[in-house]
């Protein structure tokens, strides 16, 4: 893991940070498993202005791995560019060893993604988006599974609610329910813990950590020192 | 609480003006653009209407007059309809974002600095009024001096008065509802009346106009009242400005913004999709249901209930069979299968949130999982059906088999293309036409025909197979 990307001229290049993460939470040799996704080299400017240049990350089952850097430095630019929402100057996005085509269903299939704002059918309930998503994805007993993750998120008593009328911090916990309702390999996570209050962030951590248990590769972009520190194996920091 | 006279309004809006004055433009230099503009506008306008005269002069088949006179009717009661449901939407006392933020919130006596803004309001809806009332007149509705005086008369003392009624409605909150209630309860009578002039008409039994002068002593008769009316629903308005509070003349903000915007990019959507906003906010919560079965059932039924919560949209449909009816008594029958395709089209497209939702997002795409066409596909069969069916319920208006067969699916083709557009580019070039208008964005006009341009060709379709 890690990457090489000077954002401006005269900033130093982004390089694999090992240091500046004082605890490595979870276990090594998650990190040297099967790569679930890997980035080979991957650049994008905007303008004529370099934002990523020749990134490499790879990220194993089972395993996390943080992005970190000043605002505007490229973190959401990076996950843009794997999950498809960016195309990159050059270089590779893997998934399981094959190229990621974002309209490929296997690609859909296998990763949640959650980055910019959530996408949403203004007329259907918090429960329906999240059944329809679970029956979308084939999930075998929706409704459990539904119920389940709406007490995790802690938005039950919100179930009926169209998502115009939810609070921004509602809103969150509704974009992080639409990503366990679903099967997934590799969860992309641009800034977690955005809007989440303290109680919110503690739950976000330990389920950060289940889903890796669970031996799902994690990327995620972040700014709190805690969850990093708590959940990432390997931090790749970009600019600055 | 602080001893401090307040400012009178009057001397900050002079202190304003004085502000402003600095700034503008020489009034000669704003007279002469604006008479550049009405010249520009003259010439090509009257070409247009020329032009529209030559085509419209062979395809309008004018109804009797009885049945022009109760169709004008209804249409009025529709009419009346549209603006209780429309003033209040967008105030109609506004105040925009900067005046909220600098002036709203300081100690100015809220009525005399409201008072202009509401006076051009009523006016405006008076204006509006007679506008109609006289295009009325200009279409065809035949009236004597007399009549016509009292047809434009009553329709501008409808229009203020419709206005003051939007401010006491504005007034204080859950009152827009009553105004709401009383536009359905409008709609429904002339949407009916519609329909029934036009079953009679077709049935060789067309209604008669009251007989003699009786119209025009009713209208005249509905001016006098209407004028009284409205003045003193105007003065009465006057007086409840006082009570408008922040969020009462701020909450249309954002409708009027994007009202704004639609008019300059040309684009509807951007109006609707606040609106669309709105109203879903309004309504809040829902009663949830269990969605169960394959992933496309569970899409299609998603999306049944999304076409079922649209009530306005379903009421529209519902409203919209009128047309190719009303088209089958005013136009020669060749061209009866557009009325019908741009009805289905408008019927299908309204019903289509989910399909345009999901053209439009690429995160629900990837959320949702599968390819692009199958989502694309699951979210027509909503539309789709709603095209069939309105296209059986209005196919004893006119039409060939074949123009029948090709409305639904034809409406399908406009409403998947429209919804399938990319995302609006700003940039592109643009060309002065050198004729005044400025420079039109032809990239852009270019992306608006997405769509309206498909529709005029198929419409030309049905012209051929009708």
């Amino acid at each position: 893991m890690g990457g090489n990307a000077p954002k401006k001229p005269g900033q130093k290049p982004m390089r694999k940070m090992a240091q500046g993460v004082p605890e490595q939470a979870a276990p090594k040799q998650a990190v040297r498993g099967r790569a679930v996704l890997e980035v080979r080299d991957l650049s994008k400017a905007f303008g004529g202005q370099p934002v990523l240049d020749h990134v490499s990350v790879r990220v194993p089952a089972g395993g996390a791995v943080g992005v970190v850097g000043p605002n505007g430095a490229g973190k959401t630019t990076l996950l843009r560019c794997i999950v498809g929402m960016e195309v990159p100057d050059s270089g590779a996005v893997l998934l399981n060893g094959e190229k990621c085509v974002e309209t490929d269903p296997r690609f859909r299939a296998d990763v949640a993604v959650l980055v910019d704002d959530l996408d949403v059918f203004g007329d259907l309930s918090v429960l329906e988006h999240l059944d329809l998503l679970a029956c979308a994805h084939g999930v075998p007993d929706p409704g459990a599974v539904v119920d389940a993750v709406l007490a995790d998120v802690r938005l039950t008593a919100s179930a009926d609610h169209l998502p115009g009328t939810l609070s921004s911090g509602q809103r969150r916990r509704l974009a992080l329910a639409s990503l366990l309702v679903r099967p997934r390999r590799l969860l992309v996570l641009d800034e977690p813990e955005q809007r989440l209050d303290t109680a919110g962030r503690t739950w976000l951590v330990e389920r950060l950590r289940a889903e890796k248990a669970a031996g799902r590769a994690l990327l995620f972009a972040c700014h709190d020192d805690e969850i990093l520190n708590a959940v990432a194996d390997d931090v790749v920091r970009i600019g600055g | 609480m602080s001893d401090l006279t307040p400012p009178r309004w009057r001397e900050v809006r002079a202190r304003l003006r004085g502000t402003r004055r600095a700034k503008r433009p020489s009034w000669t230099s704003v007279a002469g653009n604006v008479y550049q503009t009405l010249l520009y506008v003259a010439v090509i306008g009257g070409v247009f209407v020329q032009a529209l005269r030559s085509v419209l002069g062979e395809l309008l088949v004018p109804p009797s007059t009885g049945t022009q006179y109760w169709l004008g009717a209804a249409t009025a009661l529709l009419g009346v309809a549209l603006l209780l449901r429309v003033l209040p939407a967008v105030g109609p006392v506004t105040v925009g974002p900067a005046m909220a933020t600098w002036l709203l919130a300081a100690p100015i006596d809220r009525g005399s600095f409201l008072a202009s803004r509401y006076r051009v309001v009523v006016v405006a809806g008076a204006l509006a009024g007679a506008l109609v009332g006289g295009a009325a007149l200009l279409v065809g509705l035949r009236a004597d001096l007399a009549g016509g005086i009292g047809l434009v008369g009553s329709a501008a003392a409808v229009g203020a008065l419709l206005t003051a009624l939007a401010v006491w409605a504005q007034a204080r909150r859950g009152r827009e509802r009553v105004l709401v209630r009383a536009a359905g309860t409008l709609t429904v009578p002339a949407v009916a009346g519609i329909a029934v002039v036009v079953l009679l008409e077709r049935a060789g039994a067309a209604p008669a106009a009251p007989a003699g002068g009786s119209a025009t002593v009713v209208l005249v008769g509905v001016a006098v009242v209407g004028v009284v009316l409205a003045a003193a629903a105007a003065v009465l308005g006057r007086l409840r400005l006082r009570g408008l509070d922040r969020t009462a003349v701020t909450a249309a903000g954002p409708l009027i913004a994007a009202l704004t915007l639609s008019v300059g990019f040309m684009d509807g959507s951007i109006t609707t999709g606040v609106s669309r906003e709105r109203r879903l906010r309004a309504i809040g919560t829902v009663r949830s249901r269990r969605l169960r079965g394959s992933r496309r059932r569970a899409l299609l039924l998603a999306d049944l209930r999304r076409m079922v919560r649209a009530r306005p949209a379903l009421a529209t449909a519902v409203a919209l069979l009128v047309l190719p009816y009303l088209a089958s008594v005013a136009v020669p029958p060749r061209v009866v299968p557009i009325a019908q395709l741009l009805g289905a089209t408008l019927a299908a497209g309204g019903l289509a949130d989910g399909l345009r939702a999901v053209a439009g997002s690429r995160g629900l795409r990837r959320t949702l999982g599968g390819t692009n066409p199958e989502l694309l596909a699951v979210h027509c069969v909503g539309p789709a059906a709603v095209a069939v069916v309105w296209t059986l319920l209005a196919a004893p208006a006119g039409g060939s088999v074949l123009s029948l067969v090709l409305v639904p699916v034809s409406a399908v083709a406009v409403v998947l293309r429209f919804a399938t557009r990319p995302p609006r580019s700003f940039g592109g070039s643009m060309v002065d036409t050198g004729v005044g208008l400025g420079p039109l964005p032809v990239g852009m006009l270019v992306e608006l025909s997405r769509g309206p341009l498909l529709f005029v060709v198929l419409a030309a379709v049905q012209l051929l197979t009708g």
